[in-house]
């Protein structure tokens, strides 16, 4: 191969990838994005550092390398302006097809397979989100550090050199830190090794036992929560259903035949052609004794194993990854044929059956992830400007529909510039349709009361979106509000903004940056509950000298009806009660709920006697 | 080797340094409200969306759009309304196949929540439904006037219910 030839060979790939993904280079964040570029405002000394880093997070994660070190980071130097994070993702994904070529060459002993196994590869659906969407970059990563550890093993089993061994043990322990997925690496080395190297199949055990000890002390220290979407089922069915969910995705005619609304059986068709072509093949050669298929097959169900159990979150990114196996596997059987001579048509034939329906659908789908983060985009940095042009003011945004919410609100984007005032208004919740699994939208809601208070105070502007832009529509929403009758009270007030003012009774001193105190006796108002079965939630918190000098009683009546007493002391300083709300004030417009502590403090300088810092109360 | 090493990295982290933007997000410059609101809207004038405030569809040809069966606009209240009353007038278009499929629609207005009659409309061309109010719905400077029409198309595959094709609404003096 001449000089040219050679970049051509090793950049073709590369050149296809940011060809086929450029919207990714170019694409915005969205929904769990913010959450992370959130963590780094979390940090204040070394002790919240090493929460931020290395704390089970995201339905009890770890991984430091691929989002927290990478977002905190990036957020520092680059901010909210993405084109930085997703120029270092596509570097990485540069390097893998790179590794992805080296490690095909040096399996298949073929320069086509090298070539083939990263274009296959790119033409996979699955890689759309982790290349377009900065959350999904632990994908990216991993493939980094499993390839790695594949091709150092593989030169390992063939030098015999303890380097490499060493480098396998280096990439393997520093893989957990990009995705737990990194556990597998063990299984893949030692199928590769009792497939070719059976010699060194022992070297492997080592690399098990701290395998079992990362998935012990994981599940030890991970968050359990009753996640729908995160729900394990490790019967065998369900396992089975879920394989063949991840296979008929992988293989990317089905869906693309319902995307383009095209006959059913096209979709069965292709499905069986490429899955007996593929099956076929590895079972063939596996009769003639050539075991590489089998490996190939090998790595995309070892990888896919751990998430089969994720039987309600089938999601096409968990097969960027495993999908290299087929890659790969395909590669080998096109570069057979080819040798072959008068199989190479069926095998490209082949090849273009899974690959043109496949790239549309990426095209397709890089482009709908990529115009959701624009539209946040917009919405993110017009309340940027918003907020500049009217410093202090609270902004209402009219008009959010279902798909912005869950982009471009519902992950609290607001918060990473400290902006706790950014709400939507009562009106837009009708556009979103609520998803019980991630929680009410009511915190994302000014209520009607509020809003109408802070329209009359002129504490706050109303933005509509419209198309990409805010339009400031305050005054004619501030007309829309007083012609219609008084709104009722909010359900659920935060006693330390002042557009719950109206809500406060007696026994308050003024806000504090966010909060504010009670005195011994204090009162707020809400309304009755909508339903039977409701709670009345109170949040505050006692101050450390509160405390200090022993337990503090706090007893609250609902409408004049005492209710349990409280004790807080220094072990439980954040009050977080619930009481359940009699039947009958349901519907009620208003009810009084009011709570009286058994003494108050007050520290030098200041003359008030002071109760608790609050918080908020709600009916919900 | 080692303090070459050594002073790459520090050349990394001082360029990654020099990297950080000033700005943590771009700005992007909003529509603000500029102008007073207008007790005449003529679609084919000056764009004034801000003031419709619901059940509108895309600017059509640059003077009128699609109206929902219900439709909200705020209007500035014409000098002397608050004591001597105003008029409203909705200018729109009833379609051949709105007449063709429907029949008729009535069209009904509340101005500030006070219902004004409806009216019965059953031929098609330009057609203009006008109404007075009383000062007493005049309430302030501005003025709230949601509309319903009883019927509606539907088009196929298009998602949108259809009642009126607009072109202007204005609150005019007495």
């Amino acid at each position: 191969m001449t000089r040219v030839g050679r970049w051509l060979y090793w950049l073709t790939p590369m050149v296809f990838c940011v060809v086929l993904y450029w919207r990714g280079m170019m694409a915005w964040f969205l929904e769990d994005d913010f959450a992370w570029l959130n963590l780094r405002n979390h940090v204040i000394d070394f002790h919240s550092f090493l929460w931020a880093m290395f704390a089970p997070l995201a339905q009890g994660t770890i991984r430091p390398w691929s989002e927290r070190a990478f977002f905190m980071i990036f957020s520092y130097l680059f901010g909210l302006h993405a084109r930085a994070y997703h120029e270092w993702i596509f570097a990485n994904q540069l390097v893998d097809i790179a590794l992805l070529m080296i490690v095909t060459r040096k399996l298949t002993q073929s320069a086509l397979a090298g070539f083939l196994a990263p274009m296959i590869w790119l033409c996979s659906i699955a890689l759309v989100t982790p290349l377009v969407w900065a959350s999904a970059y632990n994908e990216v990563q991993c493939a980094t550090f499993l390839l790695l550890g594949l091709y150092l093993f593989i030169r390992y089993t063939e030098t015999g050199r303890k380097s490499f061994y060493w480098g396998v043990w280096g990439v393997f322990v520093l893989g957990f830190g990009s995705n737990e997925i990194n556990v597998v690496f063990p299984a893949i080395a030692a199928l590769y090794a009792i497939l070719f190297a059976r010699q060194y199949w022992r070297g492997t055990i080592p690399l098990f036992l701290v395998s079992g000890v990362y998935a012990v002390v994981h599940e030890a220290v991970r968050v359990r929560t009753s996640d729908y979407y995160y729900d394990m089922d490790y019967h065998v069915p369900s396992l089975a259903n879920t394989l063949w969910q991840y296979w008929k995705i992988l293989l990317a005619l089905p869906g693309f035949v319902t995307f383009r609304h095209l006959q059913d059986w096209i979709g069965v068709a292709g499905l069986i052609v490429l899955s007996a072509a593929l099956l076929g093949f590895a079972i063939w050669q596996a009769f003639a004794k050539r075991f590489l298929p089998l490996f190939f097959l090998g790595w995309f169900l070892i990888v896919l194993l751990p998430l089969l159990p994720f039987h309600n979150h089938v999601t096409d990114y968990y097969l960027f990854v495993p999908a290299i196996g087929v890659a790969m596997l395909a590669a080998y059987g096109v570069s057979l044929a080819w040798k072959r001579g008068w199989a190479w048509p069926l095998a490209a034939a082949l090849v273009l059956i899974y690959a043109i329906p496949s790239g549309m659908q990426v095209r397709v789908f890089a482009r709908s992830v990529f115009e959701r983060g624009e539209r946040t985009r917009h919405l993110v940095q017009s309340v940027a400007y918003a907020k500049k042009i009217h410093p202090g003011k609270t902004i209402l945004l009219d008009n959010v529909d279902d798909q912005l919410f869950w982009s471009g609100v519902y992950g609290s984007p607001f918060q990473i510039l400290g902006w706790h005032d950014v709400f939507m208004t009562p009106e837009c919740v009708t556009m979103i349709r609520p998803d019980p699994h991630f929680g009410p939208i009511d915190p994302y809601v000014l209520p009607a009361a509020a809003v109408a208070r802070s329209l009359e105070e002129g504490t706050a502007v109303v933005y509509a979106v419209e198309d990409n832009r805010l339009r400031n529509v305050t005054r004619t929403y501030t007309a829309l509000v007083e012609a219609h009758p008084s709104p009722p009270l909010a359900p659920f007030i935060d006693v330390g903004a002042s557009y719950f003012q109206s809500q406060v009774g007696e026994g308050w001193f003024g806000i504090e940056d966010g909060f504010r105190w009670s005195g011994k006796h204090a009162v707020v108002y809400l309304p009755g509950p909508a339903s039977p079965g409701k709670k009345l939630t109170v949040h505050g918190y006692a101050a450390d000298v509160q405390t200090k000098i022993g337990p503090l009683r706090f007893e609250l009546t609902i409408d004049g009806r005492p209710q349990p007493a409280h004790v807080i002391d220094q072990k439980s300083p954040e009050v977080h009660f619930e009481y359940d709300l009699p039947a009958d004030l349901v519907g009620k417009q208003r009810i009084e709920v009011s709570f009286t502590l058994d003494r108050t403090i007050s520290v030098p300088g200041d003359e008030r006697q002071l109760g608790l810092a609050f918080g908020q109360f709600g009916v919900q | 080797m080692r303090h070459g090493a050594i002073l790459s990295a520090a050349l990394f982290c001082l360029a990654a340094a020099a990297c950080k933007n000033k700005n943590p997000i771009r700005l992007e410059q909003t529509i603000e409200e500029s102008r007073p609101l207008v007790s005449r809207l003529r679609f084919s004038e000056q764009s004034r969306a801000d003031q419709l405030v619901s059940g509108f569809f895309d600017l059509q040809a640059g003077s009128w759009r699609w109206a929902a069966p219900q439709f909200e606009v705020v209007l500035a209240s014409p000098a002397g309304a608050q004591s001597q009353g105003a008029e409203l007038v909705l200018d729109f278009d009833l379609p051949d196949p709105t007449i063709n499929t429907l029949k008729n629609i009535t069209i009904t207005a509340k101005v500030n929540r006070i219902p004004l009659a409806p009216e019965t409309f059953s031929t098609t061309g330009q057609h203009q439904y006008r109404r007075d109010i009383p000062a007493s719905a005049i309430l302030s400077p501005e003025t709230v006037v949601d509309f319903t029409v009883d019927k509606y198309l539907e088009p196929p595959e298009d998602g949108r219910r259809l009642a009126l094709v607009v072109s202007g609404v204005a609150l005019e003096s007495k």
